[in-house]
C-alpha cells in the first residue's frame, strides 16, 4: 500500500487530497513538525532531507517532492482523469506546478518563516516586509490564472488543483492579507 | 485574500468537495472553523 508521510498544514496538503480525489488505498502517516519529528534518526533514514511530502510505494521507493508525488499520483490512478488527456494542457499542468514550487512555495516560505533566510538578529522584519509583496504578486497571479475558470486548468479538477490553494490553507497563509 | 476573487471561489469549490473535507479534518485545518 501507498504510504504518504504528511505534516499538518503544510505543502504536503495538496498530495493528500490527491491520493483522496484519485480513490487511492493510502496509509496517512503524520510527522509533527512542532516535536521536530521530521529531524528524527526514524524519519531521515525515509527522506534525509527532513522534509514532506514523502510518498513510499509498495515495493519501497521513496519520492520526494510534490511536482513528482502529484504527477505520480494522477498517473497512477488514470480513471481519476487527474492528469490532462492532451498534451498542450498537460504541459500547462507541468508549467503551473514548477512554478508552484519554485516561485510560489519560496516566496510564502520567506514570509511566514522569515528569520530563516537572514543571518541578521534585525533582518527577519525585512525579509517578510519584501516577501509579502512577492507572495502578493503570485497569489495575484494564481487569481490571474483562474479567470473564467472553475480550476486552474479549466473546468475538470486535475493534479494541479489543489496546489495553489494550499497556501491560503496552511496554518500561517490567512495572515498575507 | 478576499479581493481575489477568483482564488477565493477556488478556495469554496473546494470545500464542496467530499475528499478535501475529510483531509482537512483528518489534518484538523484551522480552514474549516474559519469557513
Amino acid at each position: 500500500m501507498l504510504k504518504l508521510y504528511y505534516a499538518p498544514g503544510t505543502s504536503s496538503l495538496a498530495p493528500h487530497v490527491l491520493l483522496e480525489e484519485a480513490g487511492a488505498a493510502y496509509e496517512a502517516q503524520p510527522i509533527q513538525f512542532p516535536k521536530f519529528e521530521q529531524q528524527s534518526e526514524a524519519y531521515l533514514k525515509i527522506n534525509p532531507r527532513g522534509k514532506v511530502p514523502v510518498l513510499q510505494l509498495e515495493d519501497g521507493q521513496v519520492l520526494t517532492e510534490n511536482v513528482a508525488i502529484l504527477s505520480y499520483v494522477a498517473k497512477k490512478f488514470p480513471g481519476a482523469k487527474l492528469w490532462p488527456g492532451d498534451l498542450m494542457t498537460e504541459v500547462q499542468a507541468i508549467s503551473a506546478m514548477a512554478w508552484f514550487s519554485t516561485t510560489v512555495h519560496p516566496a510564502f516560505m520567506h514570509f511566514v518563516r522569515p528569520e530563516r533566510f537572514t543571518v541578521d538578529a534585525t533582518g527577519a522584519d525585512k525579509v517578510k516586509e519584501q516577501a509579502k509583496k512577492t507572495f502578493w504578486s503570485c497569489l495575484q497571479g494564481i487569481d490571474q490564472m483562474l479567470t473564467g475558470k472553475d480550476w486552474v486548468l479549466g473546468s475538470q479538477f486535475t493534479v494541479v488543483t489543489p496546489t495553489p490553494w494550499c497556501f491560503s490553507a496552511s496554518a500561517c497563509g490567512p495572515s498575507c492579507r | 485574500m478576499k479581493n481575489l476573487k477568483n482564488y477565493s471561489a477556488l478556495k469554496d469549490r473546494l470545500l464542496d468537495r467530499p475528499a478535501v473535507r475529510k483531509i482537512l479534518e483528518r489534518e484538523q485545518s484551522p480552514i474549516l472553523t474559519a469557513a
